[in-house]
């Protein structure tokens, strides 16, 4: 096993949002957060059956749910998407561990908020039901 | 509760308390059950928030916490602004201290020892305990000595926490919380969705589910929206204090004053009340550093555990080499939400994501200025190489605490930008020449001022100081109405 940190990876948030800076031409500006964020889903769920309007669903009520220091530092990455493509941040900053973070939980809340875990097969629709924040975890042993 | 406008709070009182959190309030919590006639007034300068409000508008108050103060430190500190304080906000994790970390300066020639022993708050931390309705096991007595059991049993183990314990001689012990297993009237159990600050179940203690005898106490006047700015002081007593309500300002008398605002307003209140004596007033602040390890684990399922986190590893918890490097405590997080499935389709709960809490030392240049605005100005030069080292330390050893255990691989690392436990700026001590209050937490110099919570810790040992801090304030009333009466 091994595990790297550093100073650097203290600078929270810089990291990633400077690395995007590239992103900076102004085209890029049309890119918006709930675009990224369905076209992120459908990149890391791309072998998976996913509804139509599902991924899109989930960004609205994602984005609605967002702090502003999430729509922050989304808006960079949105803008990066739209001239690489979000495979394209997800190569570049895959292993930054704060857009890891982003996305995992990103990831995660759809997942949750979706029939994902509920399926009876694996080749059912994946269908958007709701952006819950409370009482989410259906794995958990509560006795 | 007995809500007063500004106007009708000059008193005198016989207790005037600036704050609402744990040091405030567990602090009347005894002082009342000790004088039940005393007529007390707290000033709060948030809202009377309560647990709907907060869980229809997403967040623990309506005033920004980092509007309140300057921060020149380049890093965030966390608490929340309203009613019950920070018992708001917190993730309801209730360790007590280490002995050790009473002991810091003698045991290991760094930091500051405190001027009374784990001992002495052994029966403080029990009724701490109680009142929380702390959930855990009753095997951790042999590393917190007295720890008899708690009055909810613990929470489920996750499979990992499983396959970990069973290791001879493991350090993987259950941690203990202050979030129901068992419902009780009015409140539900922990549903594990791990979004603690805003409990949607009632599981987790907060003073407005906790101590609603405290704040709804016919002795006890409240006055929400009260931002006191100094206390008033005459012939070496606190006499009261001044505040601004709306624009206005107001003043009201008391014989006694608890000063429980926080880690940085405590001294900023001080320092403009021109109460100054003691040593280190504002200096020696800071917080642990919190460190996010995710565990790639192969053909094992993580998540499944009863509560946002279920059992911490305390092998570093006081290492030989702790005169030069931070303590730590080994979190194991079950806080799918937040942190995530692992990013492997048909692998997503094959993840485990540990907290690392690491000390620091706390030093004497970092804490709260007041350079005469209107807010205190926080100054803190980053975490030292102490904790660095102890944070280093901890990830070379995880293939040790992590024995047993089916691991693919260690992700990258993190620092996470602040816990939100503020430490330091009022420390306590032996004399003025040490500290700023004494064991009993009462002002060197002014000896009706009581400066409870967090503020007076000397060392931070590697454990959530909730607990702690509601022990002491149980300690202190205690032995103050003992000495009135």
């Amino acid at each position: 096993m091994s595990a790297r940190i550093s100073r650097r990876a203290a600078m929270l948030g810089a990291g990633a949002a400077a690395a995007v800076g590239v992103a900076g031409a102004g085209w890029a500006f049309a890119g918006t957060l709930e675009r990224y964020v369905a076209a992120l889903l459908r990149h890391v769920l791309r072998d998976e059956p996913l509804a139509p309007g599902a991924v899109e669903a989930f960004a609205a009520a994602y984005v609605a749910a967002a702090t502003a220091d999430t729509r922050s530092k989304g808006a960079w990455l949105a803008r990066a998407a739209q001239l690489i493509g979000p495979g394209g941040v997800d190569r570049l900053l895959g292993g930054h561990p704060v857009y890891a973070g982003f996305k995992a939980a990103m990831v995660t809340r759809f997942l949750l908020g979706s029939t994902y875990f509920q399926r009876a097969a694996n080749d059912e629709p994946v269908e958007f039901v709701a952006y819950a924040i409370t009482c989410s975890n259906p794995f958990a042993r509560l006795s | 509760m007995k809500f007063v406008g500004a106007q009708d709070t000059a008193g005198p009182w016989d207790v005037v308390v600036v704050g609402s959190g744990f040091g405030s309030l567990f602090f009347l919590k005894r002082f009342l059950a000790l004088r039940p006639r005393a007529r007390v007034l707290v000033l709060e300068r948030g809202r009377h928030n309560d647990a709907a409000w907060q869980l229809a508008n997403n967040a623990n108050a309506d005033i920004a916490h980092d509007a309140t103060f300057v921060n020149e430190s380049g890093k965030e500190w966390i608490f929340t602004v309203g009613l019950g304080g920070s018992t708001n906000c917190w993730w309801a994790l209730a360790p007590r201290l280490h002995p050790s970390d009473f002991t810091l300066k003698s045991r290991h020639g760094v930091g500051a020892d405190w001027p009374l022993s784990y001992d002495d708050l052994v029966p403080y931390y029990e009724d701490a305990e109680r009142i929380m309705l702390v959930a855990g096991p009753d095997d951790l007595g042999g590393v917190f000595p007295g720890t008899r059991g708690y009055p909810q049993p613990p929470h489920a183990l996750s499979t990992v926490d499983e396959i970990l314990r069973r290791r001879p001689g493991h350090m993987h012990h259950r941690i203990p919380c202050a979030r129901l297993t068992r419902a009780v009237e009015g409140r539900g159990r922990c549903c594990a969705s791990a979004v603690c600050n805003l409990c949607p179940t009632g599981a987790k203690f907060t003073a407005l589910n906790g101590l609603a005898d405290v704040l709804g106490h016919p002795g006890v006047s409240i006055c929400t929206e009260a931002e006191v700015r100094t206390l008033e002081v005459a012939g070496g007593r606190v006499t009261g204090a001044a505040f601004v309500h709306a624009g206005r300002d107001h003043r009201v008398r008391g014989d006694l004053v608890v000063l429980g605002a926080n880690a940085i307003f405590n001294p900023w209140i001080l320092m403009r009340s021109g109460v100054t004596g003691g040593h280190g007033l504002g200096g020696y602040f800071g917080e642990k550093m919190y460190v996010h390890v995710p565990v790639l684990l192969d053909g094992v399922d993580g998540f499944d555990g009863g509560t946002a986190s279920t059992c911490f590893n305390l092998a570093r918890l006081d290492t030989p080499q702790r005169g030069t490097m931070g303590s730590v405590v080994y979190y194991f997080d079950n806080m799918v939400a937040s942190h995530g499935l692992r990013m492997t389709p048909g692998r997503w709960r094959q993840i485990q994501h540990i907290s690392l809490y690491v000390e620091d030392v706390l030093r004497l240049e970092d804490g709260v200025v007041d350079d005469g605005g209107p807010m205190p100005t926080v100054r803190h030069a980053g975490f030292s190489d102490y904790a660095m080292r102890g944070m280093r330390a901890a990830i070379d050893a995880l293939p040790d605490v992590l024995a047993g255990l089916p691991v693919e691989s260690v992700g990258e690392s993190f620092i996470r930008p602040a816990m939100g436990h503020l430490q330091g700026t009022t420390r306590m001590g032996v004399s003025a020449a040490d500290s700023v209050v004494d064991a009993d937490l009462l002002h060197h110099t002014h000896r009706n001022l009581v400066v409870v919570g967090t503020s007076v810790f000397p060392t931070m040992g590697s454990v959530n100081p909730s607990l702690t801090a509601a022990a002491l304030s149980l300690r202190a009333a205690e032995r103050l109405a003992g000495r009135l009466t």
